[in-house]
């Protein structure tokens, strides 16, 4: 016991000095250097619509420069990614083409000189360019694949405000350009998956995170998921998988994806439509807040219909996501002030918050899936929390011996917020106790070292 | 003893787990170990002795990480010690934590062939950057940043076709559907024998 407790607290201090970015919610969480530190970074609405400004050039064009999508429907096309996004009818995010990139001839950004140029004026949040790289030349020159559909970037963001103040994104129209090549790596991908793809980066773009919701999608059929799994599955779900959105019939955004733009962009509606759920995540003493465990908040099943609601509508966040994952240490002399990002707040860590639809739902608590670190993180623990407690829901008599499937209701309505939807994880090992013992794992320890002894004797006496 | 491996076993767990996340914000076609092999110019295995961030020197507003790897196996290209290569970050997350490439990590790498403008980067991105990790009892295991899934996808399918054998962990490790840690021996081992496989 004392030696899962040890390797709890140094995987915790592990993943303590180890991360810089959030998700599951928000990308970015302002940090020390904030007015208002552990706030999410967004977009200024004052500065609404934020104004995109957009390649002159062919979205996509064949090796040999014969145009695939010209420009005006590539245009048209990431109007319609962005408009995804804004019309989701609880946001106030909204987004507007400023006309032709600046700073490049015609407005074409075509070489690495041209994007070289273009990047200059995100990063003095002159413009926040949309580029077409019609062949793959310029993700070619800058060392990339083929395999890249896509990336979007914030090129500049104010740490004492806590506001984004430019990005970018860019497209891979060798993706789009007809051709189906091993030869020379080029390859296809299907239009609607490249919407999916593209909207996801601009998800990005507009101070989104990763999320997991339906995570068993990643041991199903990748071209047949289970229908009611993919209709809850996050557009900004880490990982391209399952068909497409649109040959089922289904919305691209999936709950968790309206609810989450809406957090960070509400409008005036938004109140009347959310409400919201909050609590923390305890270790199994029941005082000591856990950070990085899923938390979902799945409707409950409707039995009359032949849907599975519970999976459909889910929104999540992660345990602690508001906190840092880098508190900072000054024991190696290289990260005494931690990460620059993340509030430093105690009360934050193990704190959630999920907005939801008004409805009743059941709150489960599950690991972030071991696959989603680096690039695919999903919280802010990068990698994931090892943890050893089973997924559980919460009921009202939380405990850390209760029944891990056992689940109370919890009725939100609009405009109001339900607290103290506290969840204790089960198990024996009661917390990081930080060198502190209640002389439960003094015990343990004892009979651990008694039994290493009484076998070291038996392998003694056999060996005799 | 117990609390000795436990101890040694945070202490990995504190040096590995300094990494920091990297490459945000890139969204790419899922990549089997195959192609991964298929489109490396380089495959190399080594510790990070610096990553420096610095501005491209022929375009200044392109910001990359210059990373300096001391070479303990190569398995595709050419022999090297030391390797050095340049790659674009497009993120000021990125940016500040040197692309996610802390000194003494250990990777494997599949790195794609050099630009004109001297960039590269693992291929399909994080999912050609893996993270090679050692345990106390002298496990070695490595995950790229998609946590391997799909990594293995019609691998078996294509040594078999080509009747290039493998050995039997290794054969295990490949008909794992799902993602997660691999074991390095058997990592390096079925690299290889794709190495071979290819035309």
């Amino acid at each position: 016991m004392k030696r899962t407790a040890l390797l709890l607290l140094c995987a915790l201090l592990a993943f303590a000095v180890g991360n810089l970015c959030y998700a599951g919610g928000p990308l970015q969480v302002s940090g020390p250097a904030a007015a208002q530190p552990g706030q999410p970074y967004v977009w200024d609405t004052a500065s609404f619509p934020v104004r995109y400004t957009i390649d002159s050039g062919p979205l996509s064009a064949t090796p040999e420069g014969v145009t695939v999508i010209n420009n005006q429907t590539g245009v048209a096309g990431v109007a319609a990614m962005f408009h995804t996004w804004q019309s989701v009818p609880t946001t106030s995010i909204s987004y507007t083409s400023a006309g032709p990139i600046t700073g490049v001839a015609g407005g074409d950004v075509k070489t690495i000189n041209d994007f070289n140029a273009v990047q200059a004026s995100c990063n003095s949040a002159a413009q926040n360019p949309v580029i077409f790289d019609a062949d793959g030349s310029i993700f070619s020159a800058l060392g990339f694949d083929s395999l890249t559909i896509g990336i979007s970037g914030i090129c500049s963001a104010n740490p004492a405000t806590g506001k984004i103040q430019s990005a970018f994104l860019m497209l891979n129209g060798e993706l789009q350009d007809g051709v189906t090549d091993p030869t020379t790596s080029n390859y296809e991908l299907a239009e609607d998956l490249f919407e999916e793809g593209i909207t996801h980066e601009i998800g990005h773009f507009s101070g989104l995170g990763h999320s997991q919701i339906n995570v068993e999608v990643l041991n199903q059929n990748p071209l047949n998921c289970n229908l009611d799994d993919l209709a809850g599955l996050p557009l900004m779900f880490p990982e391209i998988i399952c068909q497409s959105r649109s040959s089922e019939n289904l919305p691209l955004l999936a709950p968790d994806d309206m609810a989450w733009i809406s957090k960070l962009y509400p409008n005036a509606s938004y109140a009347a439509n959310y409400g919201t759920i909050r609590g923390y995540i305890y270790f199994p003493d029941g005082v000591t807040q856990l950070q990085g465990l899923n938390v979902i908040a799945r409707a409950m099943d409707n039995p009359a219909t032949t849907q599975d609601e519970s999976k459909r509508t889910a929104v999540s966040a992660v345990s602690g996501f508001l906190f840092t994952g880098n508190p900072g240490q000054s024991i190696s002399g290289t990260n005494t002030g931690g990460d620059s990002n993340g509030g430093r707040d105690p009360n934050l860590i193990g704190y959630y918050e999920i907005p939801v639809p008004p409805g009743t739902y059941n709150i489960q608590v599950e690991d972030i899936n071991s696959s989603f670190a680096s690039g695919s993180l999903v919280g802010p623990l990068d990698p994931p929390i090892l943890v050893l407690y089973p997924g559980e829901f919460w009921h009202q008599y939380e405990s850390s011996s209760d029944l891990t499937q056992q689940k109370d209701p919890i009725v939100v309505q609009a405009g109001q917020t339900v607290s103290n939807i506290n969840v204790i994880m089960n198990g024996n090992d009661p917390r990081f106790d930080n060198n502190e013992d209640d002389g439960h794992s003094l015990v343990t320890n004892l009979t651990n070292w008694i039994t290493d002894a009484i076998c070291a004797v038996c392998a003694w006496s056999s060996s005799l | 003893m117990r609390v000795g491996a436990g101890l040694f076993l945070g202490l990995l767990g504190l040096l590995f787990g300094s990494a920091v996340s990297a490459q945000q914000g890139a969204y790419t076609l899922p990549a089997s170990l195959d192609r991964l092999v298929t489109r490396s110019d380089q495959i190399i295995r080594g510790h990070v002795v610096s990553a420096v961030v610095e501005p491209h020197p022929q375009f200044p507003n392109l910001r990359t990480v210059v990373v300096t790897i001391r070479v303990d196996r190569t398995l595709k290209g050419a022999a090297e010690s030391t390797v050095t290569f340049r790659q674009f970050l497009w993120d000021a997350r990125d940016v500040a934590n040197a692309g996610g490439y802390g000194k003494t990590d250990e990777y494997l790498l599949f790195l794609n062939p050099v630009s004109k403008y001297g960039l590269t980067s693992p291929v399909g991105l994080e999912q050609g950057r893996f993270r090679v990790r050692r345990d106390a009892k002298g496990n070695v295991s490595a995950m790229n940043g998609h946590g391997n899934v799909g990594l293995f996808t019609n691998v078996s399918a294509k040594l078999a076709a080509q009747r290039i054998a493998v050995s039997s962990g290794t054969q295990a490790m490949l008909q794992s559907p799902q993602g997660g840690a691999a074991p390095l021996a058997a990592l390096e081992e079925a690299i290889q024998a794709l190495e071979t496989a290819r035309p």
